[in-house]
């Protein structure tokens, strides 16, 4: 079951995407799906696609940067499988939150093991302080 | 570093200082300007057309000067870079959430297609979705209903003699033959009252009834539906006991003698006009009930498929229901991205041109303005014709503002666009 948080955080990604070329509209309805499949209403999306946006920045702490990507990934695995479209948006989220592009293979491979274990998040920011 | 904590680098996002660009000092430039009108004004002796041109002069200069000035360029451009990038995105969302739409319709048109033709395939296979069906039920179901015709017709007619002859018949010699089957039953209960009429004519119906309960029962699975069965068929074999009780005692009372025993059971159950009575009633009865309960099941059958046919429909009535309400989202989605795309074509061609800075320009503007004046002033001692030449200048000043529309303090900046 997706908790709401991991369901804002998701939110907030989708948000973030509009406003980055990156992201295209084939690759926007793809996340739509992804959330609508994983109990994000279909209110909440739409109130996305036809509301002005509010500013959604980029997260500024590693913290928090890394927990929005774990809560994609979590997503990512609620299906208990990754497809080729979620790794790849996971990647370009990884880019725009400003990881180094040589990271970001082990970065992503990184974030779906933990999520496949379904690692508490503590615990993954724990890991990461180490 | 850990090369776990390593993956973790995030860029170094600090921001090259971009090195201050040379700009110009502002108080130098103001001293220019005022020193040049100034100087042209001691030329031009204050003329005021003179005066003219050299603001029309002035103006080209600064505008030239402000064109080729990017980083001023680049200040005064930001707002339409923002707004280009808000506008885009909310052009990129009106996309998705259009061709989200588009895809439903998609779908939904599929659906209403193949649902369309599962309307005309059930009939061919009805197998396939699910329908057990009989290929021939027409036929068979108008069979039985051929049979059960003159069977009810048999049921109404025997019954109808049968409670006349138990409940009102009067026997005497002359009609013996007709103890269990009147032809005239109904004329004569109709002579008898019109109550007695009704009686006789609707008992056929409470076996009937009883028949239809029984096929309803047998849809019911579990053993209390049987149970129900077992009771109804043994309440009418009681009913059509008591007739033919009623009818075999009005007989026996005719023939007996003064030393025959009082009639009662034994003497009903060893009679053949008892059970003659039973048979024909009880044994028909049952007949018409299996046969009416043959026909109802083959009348469900091709029921099914019209239900199935049915109940296809109302889901395409739905779906065209569906499609309506989303194709009436689509005009205004479309409207806002017609909207998006034309601001952010004015926008581009806002950025592709260039921004002229009025306020700017009114600096240096009062500065020439104030060296043309105060030469007038340091060169002419006659009041008259110093105050002759300020107002000759000060109408071409303001014709000038006018004439750029920068008159009003309120503009902030003059947008030249890219025209194609």
């Amino acid at each position: 079951m997706i908790s709401t948080e991991l369901k804002s955080h998701f939110l907030r990604l989708y948000q973030m995407a509009f406003s980055d070329d990156n992201f295209d509209v084939l690759e926007m309805k793809m996340l739509y799906h992804f959330a609508e499949e994983r109990g994000v209403t279909k209110a909440e999306l739409d109130a996305i696609l036809l509301n002005p946006s509010h500013n959604s920045m980029v997260p500024d702490s590693t913290e928090e940067k890394l927990s929005y990507l774990y809560d994609l990934a979590l997503m990512i695995w609620a299906d208990h499988k990754v497809e080729p479209d979620e790794l790849t948006t996971l990647k370009k989220y990884c880019l725009k939150f400003g990881f180094l592009e040589d990271n970001i293979e082990a970065l992503t491979a990184f974030l779906l093991e933990k999520a496949k274990e379904n690692l508490p998040k503590q615990e993954l920011m724990n890991l990461i302080q180490e | 570093m850990s090369p776990l904590k390593n993956i973790f680098t995030v860029k170094n996002e600090t921001l090259v200082e971009e090195k201050p660009v040379a700009v110009e000092d502002t108080t130098k430039v103001k001293l220019t300007f005022f020193e040049s009108g100034y100087g042209s004004s001691k030329q031009a002796e204050g003329n005021h057309r003179v005066f003219r041109t050299c603001l029309e002069e002035v103006y080209m200069d600064y505008k030239g000067k402000c064109r080729e000035n990017d980083q001023l360029q680049k200040e005064l451009k930001a707002p339409y870079l923002d707004e280009k990038g808000r506008q885009e995105t909310e052009l990129k969302k009106r996309k998705t959430a259009l061709s989200l739409l588009e895809e439903n319709i998609t779908s939904i048109e599929e659906k209403i297609r193949s649902f369309k033709n599962d309307m005309v395939e059930v009939k061919r296979n009805p197998e396939v979705y699910g329908l057990e069906v009989d290929k021939r039920p027409k036929a068979q179901f108008y069979i039985g209903l051929f049979v059960l015709l003159p069977i009810t017709l048999y049921l109404l007619v025997f019954y109808i003699s049968a409670s006349y002859s138990a409940f009102f018949k009067n026997f005497d010699s002359d009609k013996l033959g007709e103890a269990i089957f009147d032809a005239e039953a109904f004329s004569k209960a109709l002579a008898d009252g019109w109550l007695e009429a009704v009686f006789v004519a609707t008992i056929p119906f409470a076996f009937m009834g009883l028949g239809y309960l029984i096929h309803m029962f047998q849809k019911q699975k579990g053993v209390l539906s049987y149970v129900k069965i077992f009771m109804l068929f043994a309440i009418t074999f009681i009913f059509d006991a008591i007739l033919a009780y009623l009818i075999e005692q009005k007989l026996y009372d005719f023939y007996k003698t003064p030393d025959s025993p009082a009639f009662d059971l034994s003497i009903a159950f060893s009679s053949v006009e008892f059970w003659g009575i039973i048979f024909a009633g009880f044994i028909v009865y049952i007949i018409w009930g299996l046969v009416f309960d043959f026909i109802m099941k083959e009348y469900e059958n091709f029921d099914l498929i019209k239900s199935f046919i049915r109940s296809k429909r109302q889901e395409i009535k739905n779906k065209e229901l569906e499609l309506l309400k989303i194709e009436e989202k689509l005009p205004p989605i479309k409207e806002e991205i017609s909207g998006f795309e034309g601001k952010i074509l004015d926008l581009q061609r806002t950025i592709d041109g260039f921004v002229f800075s009025n306020k700017h320009y009114l600096t240096y503007h009062a500065e020439y303005v104030k060296g043309w004046f105060l030469a007038i002033a340091d060169n002419f001692d006659a009041i008259k014709r110093r105050e002759e030449l300020y107002k000759s200048c000060e109408e071409q000043e303001k014709l000038h503002l006018v004439k750029y529309n920068i008159d009003n303090e309120d503009y902030e900046g003059r947008l030249y666009k890219l025209v194609n």
